[in-house]
Order: C-alpha cells, then sequence, then structure tokens
C-alpha cells in the first residue's frame, strides 16, 4: 500500500480559526477540501506540505442558497453531491448540476468539494505518477525533484518555457459560462472576483490566490430571463476519468435561431478554461444555421492549443473541442428551457 | 508526530482510536480495527474496493484521513449482517452469484445499500451509474445489477445453481485474503525498483538503509543467485537483479521494516550505481543486431526468445488450389490482467534451533497465487531449501485471469527477508507495482493469408506473427506456439503454416492472460474472416458454419477433438441477436458483429514433463457423515471449490452443505498444478470424482450386503443409499458410512488425473493438444457515435460449450466476466511506453494506476446474455469442460465486426480507442469524398 508521508491536519471550527491557520508561517501549509485529488498526489511523493488544514468543520462553507438579491450561493466546502442533488441549483441552472454529476465517481462526489474542484491542480501525463515513476523520468517544470532532476524540461513539449498541465475541472468551464464570481477571503479581508480572474493559464500557478487566502463561496449571479446552458465533456469511459477535453456554454436564444450573449468556455485543454471571444462574435446575433454553427465550433477549435500531456492526441482533442462546442450549441437551441 | 484521540461510531459501536494526522481510514479501519473487509485495490480512489459508509453514503476510504471523520458513523461489510442473519443485498448477491472473487463486493454492497436506501427500487440504469465507481474485473456487472434489482424481493426460489462455497465469506468481509494477513512481530517489505530500462548494475551500497532506525533486513539479487522461470526451457530470472535490469520496474533490492512507511523511507537510502546500457523498446529494435543483447545466452544473434516455423500439409498447393486468396495485417496492443487484488505474499520461517540455516528450518508461505506448486518448487530452488520444508497456502484468492500463474520478485524476497530476520514478513504490491510485474497479453503483429474456394470453405491458412515478449521468458514459449497451434480451430483448416516469434525488450515482461496466446489470432482470423465473407457475397455468419470443426476429429496439426457445440453455439447467437433481420440492416451507427472460437480444457502435457498426473484429490469421510475434498486447486475467484464439492456431493448422494474443500495448500493437499490454462473443472473434477466414486463403490459395496441387493441397484441421493427400484429400502449416508468403515477402514480415497496421450509426435506437437475443447460464439451490438470515435458496446449475446455445465450461475458468470474482459481489451485497455526523447530514453509504462489502465465500468459494460450449449464431453468430469477462457476470445473481433456493420470502417489494430475509430472514419469520409469527386469527373 502507498502510505502517505507524515503531515499534522489543523482542523478549525470556526472561520476566524481558519484564517489564523492560514497566516503564512514560513512552513507553508496547504488546504485540503474533500482530499479525492490532494491525498493521491501526496501518496504519489508529492512533497505538498507538513500541515494541512482541513475546513470540513466550519458549516458556513458548506452552505447552497439563494441570496436575498437572488444570486446563487455555494459554499466551497460542500460536496459535489450535494451541490448536484440541490434544489436551488438544479432549479436555476440544471446544466452545472449536470456538469458536476459528470466528475470522478458516486464515492468520490460524497467527498470531493465544489472548491476543491475550481481548485484542482492542474495534471499531466508526466506528473501525475508515483515519486518512482518520475525519478526514473527525472523532473520537470511542475516538479523539481531535488534529487532526480531539475525542473527545466517539459516531457510533453520540450522546449517549452512554460507547464502547460491541463485544467481539469468538469465544473469550471459551466460555472465560468454562467458568470460565477468567487469570494476570496484571508485574515485580511475579503475580495469578490469574477471566477474568469481567478485563474492563470500557467500550469504552475493557475490560482490567482495568495499565501493565506481561501476560496470562501461561489456566487452565480440571478439566473436571466431566457438564459440557457450546457456542459459537455469527452472521456475515454464514461465514469471515474478526468475530461479529454469539455465545454461550458451559456447564452440566450432568440426567436429560437438565433444566439445572443453567448458564453463558450473550453476546458481540460489548457492550465486554464479558455473563452473563446472570436466564436462567440461570430455566432452571437446571427441565425444559427448549421453551417454557422459548425463555423463557430471551428473558430472554437482554433483558439486553443492542446498539448500532448493528458490523453489524447493534439489533432483529437482540438476536433473534440469542436464537436463539443457544436454538440452543445445545438442542444441550447434545441432545449425546452427558456 | 503525535498520535489523537478521535471518538467515531464503526459499525453501531462507539470507539476512541488514537490515531496520527496522516492516517486514512482505511489503514485505521484494516490495521487498527481489524476490519478487513475493507479492501485496497487501487489505494488512490480508483477502483472502490476501499468504499464504506460515512453516515450513510459511500465515501472512499483509502482518500479519507481518519481525523476528518471524528463523530461521524462508519459502516463496514462486517456489519451489515445483524445477529447471524444476512442483510437482503447479501443474500441476493449470494442468490444471483453476483461475487466471483468477492475482492470488489464488500464496496459493491455497501455502495448499493446507499442507492437502495435512495431509490426503492432502482432502474438498471440507476444501478450502473450509481456503480460505477465500483470496479468489478470478474463478473461483468450483469449479475451484480440483478442482485440489486432484487434485493428487495422475497427469495422464495431456491438458487438455481448451488451458491459458491466461500461466498458467504465474501460478502460478510470475513474471507482473508493475503494483505488481510498479519502475525506477531510481523515486517512489511519493499522491494527497490529500477528506474532504467537497461543497465548494467555496477554497485549497491545498502548501508544506509540498514542504519534507519526500524528496518531489520535488507537484502540484494546477489543473495540468491539461482536463476529460475515457470519453464523448465526458460529460466532466465532471478529474484532480484543481479548485475543488470531489464525493465523499468525490475527488482533490484529489498528491505523488511517494522512498518510500511520505515520499509518506504528505506528504499530511497540505497544507492545503486548503474552503467546504463542502450535499451530494446520494441520488436523492431529486437531484430537489429547492433543492439546488446538482453539475454546474452540466448542461440539468437538479435533479441529473438524464440522462434517456431511449422507447416502442416502443403499451404501453397492449398493457395493454389483457392479461387480467392486474401492477406491481411493485424495488431494486437498489449494489455493485462488488472485482477482487484494486488499480489502480496507473507513469509514465516521459523527454525527450531534459532539457526538460519534453511536446511533447518520451516517456511510458511501464504500467497496471492494460482500455482501454489509452482511456488513451492521455485521457492525450494531459489532458496536452495528441501521442498519437504516449505508449505505454500493459498489464502481466499482476489482474481489472477493469468497474473498470479507463476513465481513472483515478492515471494522470494518475503521468503528470504523472514529467514534473515527470524520475523514474518509481508510484501504487499503496489497498484504500480502489479502493473509493472505484468505477465499479460503479449503485442502482437500478424499477418495471415487464407485461400477459399468461392462457396468459403478455407483450402489453406498461413500465419505470421511477431510477439513482443518484454524482458524475461515467462510462459512466453507456450505463447508462441499457442499463437500458431490455436488457430487451426474452431475452422477446418486443411493445409496450414505458421512462424511465430517472440522478441525480448525491455519492458515489464509479457505472459498468460486469459485465452493465453489465442486471442490476439482469434481477433486477426475473425477479423480476416469477415472481410473474405463479403468478398464472396456471404453472411459471416454462413461462411463460419461452412468450416466448422466437426465432432470427433482432428485438425491438420494433431489437436484431438472430441465434443464440440460450436455450430450450436453460433445458432444460437444469430438466433438470440436476431441476426438475419438485424445484421447489415441497422441504421447507420449501429451494427452486430459475429465471431467464434476455441479453446483448451487444460494443457495435455504438464510444463514439466514428468509424467505425473496434473491433478490429485483426497476424499474422506467422517464418522458425523461430513465429507472433506482436500486437493491443489486454486479457486481464485471463479469458483473451483464449489464445483469441486458438488461432484462430490452428487457422487455420494450428500447436501453440499456436508461438504468440504480445502484447497491449495501444499502442505494438506495433493498436487494440482494450478489454476490456470482452464485446467481446474476438468482435471481436478476428474481427480476428485474418481476419489468420490471409489468411496462410493466402497458404501456401495457394504450397504449391497445389508439390504441383500445388488451392487447395481443402489442409489446415493438426499443424504440415503437406497434401492432403485423400492426406495423403502435405504440406510442413511451415515449409517452407510459407518458400516463402510467397519468393513474397510478409515474411509479415505484418492484420485488423480493424467491426460491421455495426445498430439503428434512433430517438434512443437506438445502446445496445443488438450483433452477437451471448449467452443464460444459471440454477436456484438455496437453503437458508434461518428463525431467522437467512441464505440458504445451494447449488448453481447454469447454462446459457450462448456459440455456439461455443473454450476450454471458459474458458467455464466465466467462468460459474462470474460465478455468484459474482452471489450476492455478491444476498446480501451492497452500498455503503452514512453517513447525516447533527447532527454529521456523511454521505455516507461504509462498507465501505472486504474485511473489510466481503462477497465470498463458498469457503464462501460453492457448486459450479457449467455446461452450454455451442452456437449457432455466424453472425458470432463460429468461430461464438463472449460468456461473460464475460451469466452474471452471472440470477443474483440465481434465488437471489429460490427464496428463495421455500424459505420463500415475495417480496424485492424486493437484496441480501437475513439481516436483511431474517429481517424478510420475520417479516412473514410476523405475517400468517400475523393470517389465522388471522381465519379462526378467521369459523369462529365
Amino acid at each position: 500500500m502507498m502510505r502517505l508521508p507524515s503531515f499534522d491536519v489543523a482542523i478549525p471550527r470556526t472561520m476566524p480559526e481558519l484564517l489564523e491557520n492560514l497566516r503564512p508561517n514560513g512552513l507553508g501549509v496547504k488546504i485540503m477540501a474533500g482530499g479525492t485529488d490532494l491525498l493521491v498526489n501526496m501518496k504519489q511523493g508529492f512533497h505538498i506540505s507538513r500541515r494541512l488544514v482541513w475546513p470540513g468543520r466550519i458549516e458556513e462553507l458548506r452552505h447552497i442558497n439563494t441570496q436575498i438579491g437572488g444570486e446563487i450561493s455555494i459554499g466551497a466546502m460542500a460536496t459535489l453531491s450535494d451541490v448536484a442533488a440541490s434544489d436551488v441549483v438544479k432549479t436555476s441552472y440544471p446544466s452545472l448540476s449536470k456538469a458536476v454529476l459528470s466528475i470522478a465517481t458516486p464515492a468520490v462526489r460524497n467527498r470531493a468539494t465544489i472548491g476543491g474542484n475550481l481548485c484542482l491542480d492542474t495534471r499531466c501525463y508526466f506528473y501525475n505518477e508515483s515519486e518512482f515513476w518520475r525519478s526514473s523520468l527525472g523532473g520537470c517544470l511542475k516538479l523539481n525533484i531535488p534529487t532526480h532532476g531539475t525542473g527545466d524540461v517539459c516531457h510533453s513539449a520540450p522546449g517549452n518555457a512554460m507547464c502547460s498541465a491541463v485544467s481539469s475541472s468538469d465544473s469550471a468551464p459551466i460555472l465560468l459560462a454562467l458568470g460565477a464570481s468567487v469570494e476570496i477571503q484571508s485574515a485580511q479581508g475579503k475580495r469578490i472576483v469574477p471566477l474568469s480572474d481567478f485563474y492563470a493559464n500557467d500550469g504552475m500557478r493557475f490560482l490567482n490566490l495568495a499565501t493565506g487566502e481561501l476560496l470562501k463561496r461561489i456566487i452565480l449571479p440571478v439566473s436571466r430571463y431566457g438564459l440557457r446552458s450546457a456542459h459537455n465533456k469527452v472521456r475515454s469511459r464514461q465514469s471515474v476519468d478526468f475530461p479529454l477535453a469539455n465545454v461550458g456554454i451559456a447564452g440566450v436564444v432568440e426567436d429560437g435561431r438565433v444566439f445572443t450573449y453567448l458564453r463558450i468556455y473550453v476546458g481540460a485543454i489548457q492550465s486554464a478554461p479558455i473563452r473563446v471571444p472570436s466564436a462567440e462574435a461570430l455566432l452571437n446575433g446571427r441565425e444559427a444555421t448549421t453551417v454557422l454553427i459548425e463555423k463557430g465550433a471551428e473558430e472554437a477549435a482554433s483558439c486553443v492549443k492542446p498539448i500532448q500531456n493528458v490523453g489524447g492526441t493534439v489533432g483529437y482533442r482540438k476536433r473534440m473541442v469542436a464537436m463539443l462546442v457544436k454538440r452543445t450549441l445545438v442542444q441550447l437551441l434545441t432545449s425546452a428551457r427558456d | 508526530m503525535s498520535k489523537q484521540l478521535i471518538t467515531l461510531t464503526v459499525n453501531g459501536e462507539p470507539s476512541e482510536l488514537a490515531v496520527e494526522s496522516h492516517w486514512t481510514l482505511a489503514e485505521v479501519l484494516r490495521e487498527q480495527l481489524g476490519l478487513t473487509g475493507v479492501k485496497i485495490g487501487c489505494n488512490a480512489g480508483d477502483c472502490g474496493a476501499c468504499t464504506v459508509l460515512l453516515d450513510g453514503k459511500p465515501i472512499l476510504s483509502c482518500l479519507t484521513l481518519a481525523v476528518t471523520v471524528e463523530g461521524s458513523s462508519i459502516e463496514t461489510i462486517e456489519a451489515l449482517a445483524r445477529n447471524g442473519v444476512l442483510h437482503p443485498l447479501q443474500k441476493s448477491f449470494l442468490h444471483h452469484g453476483a461475487t466471483q472473487c468477492g475482492f470488489c463486493t464488500p464496496g459493491m454492497i455497501l455502495t448499493s445499500k446507499a442507492i437502495l436506501a435512495s431509490n426503492g427500487t432502482p432502474p438498471e440504469n440507476v444501478i450502473r451509474d450509481q456503480l460505477s465507481g465500483n470496479m468489478c474485473r470478474c463478473t461483468g456487472y450483469t449479475k451484480i445489477v440483478e442482485a440489486v434489482q432484487n434485493a428487495n424481493q422475497e427469495l422464495d426460489d431456491p438458487p438455481r445453481s448451488p451458491i459458491k462455497v466461500d461466498a458467504v465469506g465474501q460478502v460478510t468481509g470475513g474471507a482473508k485474503y493475503t494483505d488481510d494477513l498479519s502475525l506477531p512481530r510481523m515486517l512489511y517489505g519493499k522491494i527497490l525498483r529500477s528506474p532504467h530500462a537497461h543497465a548494467k548494475i555496477v554497485s549497491i551500497d545498502t548501508s544506509k538503509a540498514e542504519a534507519l532506525p526500524g528496518v531489520v533486513a535488507v537484502m540484494i539479487g546477489s543473495e540468491l543467485p539461482t536463476k529460475y522461470g515457470v519453464l523448465p526451457a526458460s529460466q532466465d530470472e532471478t529474484a532480484l537483479c543481479i548485475d543488470r535490469v531489464r525493465f523499468i520496474g525490475d527488482g533490484v533490492a529489498a528491505v523488511a521494516a517494522v512498518d510500511e512507511r520505515t520499509a518506504q523511507e528505506a528504499l530511497r537510502l540505497i544507492n545503486v550505481l548503474y552503467e546504463l546500457l542502450p535499451p530494446v523498446l520494441s520488436m523492431e529494435d529486437a531484430v537489429r543486431t547492433d543492439l546488446p543483447k538482453i539475454h546474452p545466452e540466448t542461440k539468437y544473434e538479435n533479441n529473438a526468445a524464440k522462434q517456431v516455423e511449422l507447416e502442416f500439409g502443403n499451404a501453397e498447393e492449398g493457395f493454389a488450389e483457392a479461387d480467392y486468396v486474401r492477406e491481411d495485417e493485424f495488431h494486437y496492443g498489449a494489455n493485462t490482467h488488472a485482477m482487484l487484488e494486488p499480489h502480496s505474499a507473507l513469509a514465516s520461517f521459523e527454525s527450531p534451533n534459532q539457526s538460519k540455516s534453511c536446511k533447518e528450518g520451516h517456511l510458511t508461505l501464504w500467497s496471492a497465487t494460482q500455482v501454489p506448486h509452482y511456488v513451492h518448487r521455485t521457492l525450494a530452488k531459489v532458496l536452495e531449501m528441501p521442498a519437504s520444508h516449505i508449505r505454500v497456502i493459498k489464502p481466499h484468492l482476489g482474481g489472477g485471469f493469468g497474473g498470479k500463474s507463476e513465481p513472483f520478485a515478492l515471494e522470494f524476497c518475503a521468503a528470504w527477508l523472514s529467514i534473515k530476520s527470524g520475523r514474518p514478513v509481508k510484501i504487499t504490491y503496489t497498484r504500480e507495482e502489479v502493473f509493472y510485474s505484468h505477465r499479460g497479453r503479449h503485442a502482437t503483429k500478424m499477418q495471415l493469408k487464407t485461400g477459399v474456394k468461392k462457396d468459403g470453405s478455407i483450402t489453406a491458412v498461413q500465419y505470421k506473427a511477431m510477439l513482443d515478449g518484454g524482458a524475461y521468458g515467462s510462459y512466453g514459449l507456450v505463447t508462441t506456439y499457442y499463437s500458431g497451434q490455436l488457430l487451426t480451430l474452431p475452422y477446418k483448416v486443411p493445409r496450414y503454416k505458421f512462424e511465430s516469434t517472440r522478441f525480448y525488450t525491455n519492458k515489464p515482461p509479457s505472459g498468460p492472460k486469459r485465452g493465453h496466446g489465442a486471442v490476439q489470432p482469434r481477433f486477426a482470423f475473425e477479423a480476416h474472416l469477415d472481410r473474405i465473407a463479403e468478398h464472396l457475397g456471404l453472411d459471416p455468419a454462413e461462411i463460419r458454419l461452412r468450416n466448422l470443426v466437426e465432432p470427433n476429429s482432428m485438425t491438420v496439426n494433431s489437436l484431438r477433438i472430441t465434443s464440440c457445440g460450436v455450430k450450436e453455439c453460433i445458432e444460437a447467437v444469430m438466433k438470440a441477436s436476431g441476426w438475419k433481420e438485424k445484421h447489415r440492416k441497422l441504421p447507420r451507427g449501429h451494427g452486430l458483429g459475429i465471431a467464434a472460437s476455441a479453446y483448451i480444457s487444460g494443457a495435455g502435457k504438464e510444463i514439466n514433463w514428468l509424467g505425473l498426473p496434473h491433478s490429485g484429490a483426497v476424499v474422506k469421510i467422517d464418522r458425523g457423515g461430513g465429507v472433506t475434498v482436500f486437493c491443489g486447486a486454486s479457486d481464485i475467484g471463479q469458483g473451483s471449490s464449489t464445483v469441486l464439492a458438488q461432484l462430490t456431493a452428487k457422487t455420494l448422494g450428500v447436501d453440499i452443505s456436508h461438504v468440504r474443500v480445502y484447497e491449495a495448500d501444499t502442505d494438506l493437499t495433493p498436487v494440482d498444478l494450478g489454476s490456470y490454462s482452464s485446467r481446474v473443472t476438468f482435471m481436478a473434477g476428474n481427480a476428485v470424482l474418481r476419489a468420490a466414486e471409489d468411496l462410493i463403490g466402497k458404501i456401495f459395496d457394504t450397504v449391497a450386503e445389508k439390504l441383500q441387493t445388488a451392487k447395481e441397484n443402489l442409489v446415493a441421493r438426499s443424504n440415503e443409499i437406497f434401492v432403485n427400484d423400492d426406495p423403502t429400502k435405504q440406510v442413511s449416508f451415515i449409517e452407510a458410512a459407518r458400516l463402510a468403515e467397519a468393513k474397510f477402514g478409515t474411509l479415505s480415497a484418492v484420485g488423480w488425473y493424467t491426460p491421455p496421450p495426445l498430439g503428434g509426435t512433430y517438434k512443437g506437437a506438445g502446445a496445443g493438444p488438450s483433452p477437451s475443447y471448449s467452443f464460444t460464439a459471440h454477436v456484438a451490438k455496437v453503437e458508434v457515435d461518428e463525431e467522437t470515435g467512441h464505440v458504445k458496446v451494447s449488448k453481447v449475446w454469447s454462446a459457450h460449450d462448456c459440455g456439461k455445465a455443473l454450476n450454471k450461475t458459474l458458467v455464466e458468470g465466467q462468460i459474462q466476466g470474460s465478455v468484459h474482459m474482452g471489450i476492455g481489451e478491444a476498446l480501451t485497455e492497452e500498455m503503452n511506453y514512453t517513447r525516447a526523447t533527447k532527454e529521456t530514453p523511454g521505455g516507461l509504462l504509462k498507465a501505472t494506476s486504474l485511473l489510466d489502465y481503462k477497465i470498463p465500468t458498469s457503464i462501460d459494460t453492457p448486459p450479457i446474455d449467455v446461452t450454455i450449449v451442452e456437449t457432455i464431453d466424453p472425458e470432463g468430469p460429468l461430461g464438463a469442460k472449460e468456461a473460464g477462457e475460451g469466452p474471452l476470445l471472440a470477443v474483440p473481433p465481434a465488437i471489429a465486426n460490427a464496428i463495421y456493420d455500424a459505420v463500415g470502417i475495417r480496424l485492424s489494430s486493437v484496441p480501437f480507442t475513439q481516436e483511431k475509430v474517429l481517424a478510420a472514419l475520417r479516412g473514410q469520409a476523405r475517400s468517400k469524398k475523393a470517389i465522388s469527386e471522381t465519379t462526378e469527373v467521369s459523369a462529365k
């Protein structure tokens, strides 16, 4: 059995206690949400931290409710199962519920959290492997192994100066498309930022989250009249697997045939979900004919730059992006719900 | 790090536990509370075997820290039965035969409990969806889904077939697998592995590891220098590498320490100096003569390991006679068993004089092995210890499929570390180590040439194969032969020629996997035959029916066919699937494909060619009427102990509950060669039957005297011996046994089985002959998503000729499990390696987890419809023959042929990944476009 390395776990009971635990102390701390990804990585010998903080006992971080203004607020520690099953979510944004249900497996979703999924470590063939495996290969940009190799090589794309490990969250693209914001808190105070500002397209530093800060909750705007949205993914098995590509799209369909206000996000290709404004522009305001949808889908695919670092070749994943965008747009056009 | 006290409720009882922060719930439940029903299959959240209920919801205990469940209520499988009464789900799993190896069962049942709690009568798709994180490698999920669907039904009828004799332990968590065992003062062992594909070992410095507190013993390869290999003709392995490493993952040193973390830490302190050699990573590399030989002692100039060329009749004449000759090339990717239970071995050496001399002490090894006898022999050889001082026991086993059918490094290392330390040592492989141990399906390149007459009858076949053997011999010599020899079934091939070559490469060793050697050529031939049928304008089912071998016949390479129901199999799946109405008639994207196959019921020749029985058994009768069977056959989940119990019970006329089977313990049980080669029901079954018949003969002698009747008039049934035409004249079995014991002395009998002389007289004739062959046909239905290339197998109809189904539920389970495994091989499972780049030499296995190595989930596996065809084999026990492996063979080609029916692409390379399918579809679209453009031009 792979055993975890030894570490401490702090289990704060209140927000102030939690924030106190997150204060920079020079030793480094890591927040563990559900642990379903983090603990695998730690078993594989990533020397993440000697101290974990688990906010699972703080009730307010697990809420899912509608705020006075009509926005939906989801605590970062709400489990994926709770999010998917929530009436609030199912009523306003069934696409989010569906996206969340496509993550991992039922037992994982009972433990994994929405905050954890948004902060999911980026993935790469050459990174998500055991310590032994990586020692055989040597270090990489994302992983400097002092004893086994320096961190100046990218095994997926030799010559790359920047890590391209993949953002593999299935909740992020749809939340981005829906215009979600996140509340970030530290001992110094809180800030609310659009989710799009939360991500950086950098495999190593993919979250704009400073030391001491915590993703506290996700805020979804009031469901706009007529907004339709959907999430789709491609993977090789119909359970368990991370996406080879996914998309989240939200928009309004006017007269049943014209897209407006489209927001198209492509995930699982680069180190952050990628918005494709040129495809949106091409599609918005015109009659959504088959030809136009295909053009929009091709445009979306041309905007993203996969490298061969998870399953599937570059060409396949690009084609899957076009296919997913097309399929999702058609789904929006034909969905009954306004 | 200090321990902290946590309180939680475990199985209804409040518990206060001292735990460290970094301990997982799985570790605490298993090791502190002894709740070993919590299984560790991957330890990474990919298999679901460790599922427990946390406040009623299924969670993965391997990914949950114990400190985070303080105050919660945990439920494990151990608490499901209340006051000795099984939970309805447990009963239903037993009733429907939903367990095979049982390793996934605790997690499966707990998840199912949660499903039923939130949905009283869930439909099949909900069950499949909710179980999709619980991998099962044995059952194909069909029977599990049935068990969950019907859990709340009253079970009025008795089960159709006897329940597996070990199933109660499987559903209650009571069954102990090797890793569930522990002994006082037990140490944990770990093996250091080579990070290089090919290198010389210059030096190994273990001093720092030895100095680490908690480390008790360290070993390196030179301590056990004796070479071994499961086949006498390929003794090319040592317990650990001595002077050279041959693949990334090859064992180099081993440590035993007080706990696993210390052992893990100690490995980091061992310093090995390597001198790199150029790696041989492909068969293209292996044919080169300018690369170093991986095993310098071979007779070949390059890295060939074995080359076989045989011709039966004159193939060229056959091609000349043909109306149509077709040639095709195929490739079959490497894949592996991925049984849920990792390899595990626990060794305990005890010496009467505290002496460390192997000659004096006694060693007991519990090992997750399919072949205790081979492990026993090989341990004696490598440890240089009398075999009489070694006892090998196979505890409950969590699946093998060929992946545990030879000795492995951990068995020698656990034994030697126990000898060195004087303490018990347990080594359990991580999931990653299981992948490096491999011994799975050889990647194979194949060329086929077949001549046919206009009516489809085959005139000649020529086959050429190149097999990627990886770093060691394993069973590879046999694979090399099987690849060619078994291709003459199930169709009549009047002239046949083959050439088969296995190569060494610097990759984990290939070996036997379910359907050993025959799966790759069967895919190739069945796909090839479909193309031939199309050329001739014949229905693919029809061309098969026209060429079938017949009962009581002999193939061109001297394989003796006795019972044969292949025709009935093909007809059955045609009927069940509506073949005639649907093939070529479904809308685009949907298709049906057919394929057929045959497989051995055990090898006719024992691998050591000693002329000894292949299986032996002792049956004894107790004065209380209990019957005990001792047989070396290993139940690896397939249910062999149940079949042996049934054969005994039937022969003696007692209820199966009175029969107990002691299996796979080299001290207690006569030798059986092991669970491989689909030999157990046939061979061990015959051995047990013979012993039981001997006993009933003695009983009949006695009773005939007492009842004043002829022996021939007696019947043994329902725990009684009675006169056939006057059942009032009867003696109870217990009384009859006592009378017989008074007359003959202590009641026990031995039985054994040795196959009759089989096969031809040519060199190589020993591989392929079997006392009997099973036959199978499948129709697969697929739906192809033309935008993603995803192939969904939506239904499989299977028919299998197993001679006589001694236990229908078990036979169906074997067929359904084979189909599941075949679907995985066909679509998603493959062993891929990193390529050489400027930065790295390559040869690193890419899929080392059950996340990256993609076995089909309950959603990816369709309902599997089974027809059992019975032909009553003249030599099988009560007419039975194999069912465990044969049903896999025809699955990949049936899917390939169905894909063609659906979308018109011919796939020649297994697996048919989404990507390959999409690429083929795009190729098709391009050529169609090109054709239509050409047509347009010519029309103008």
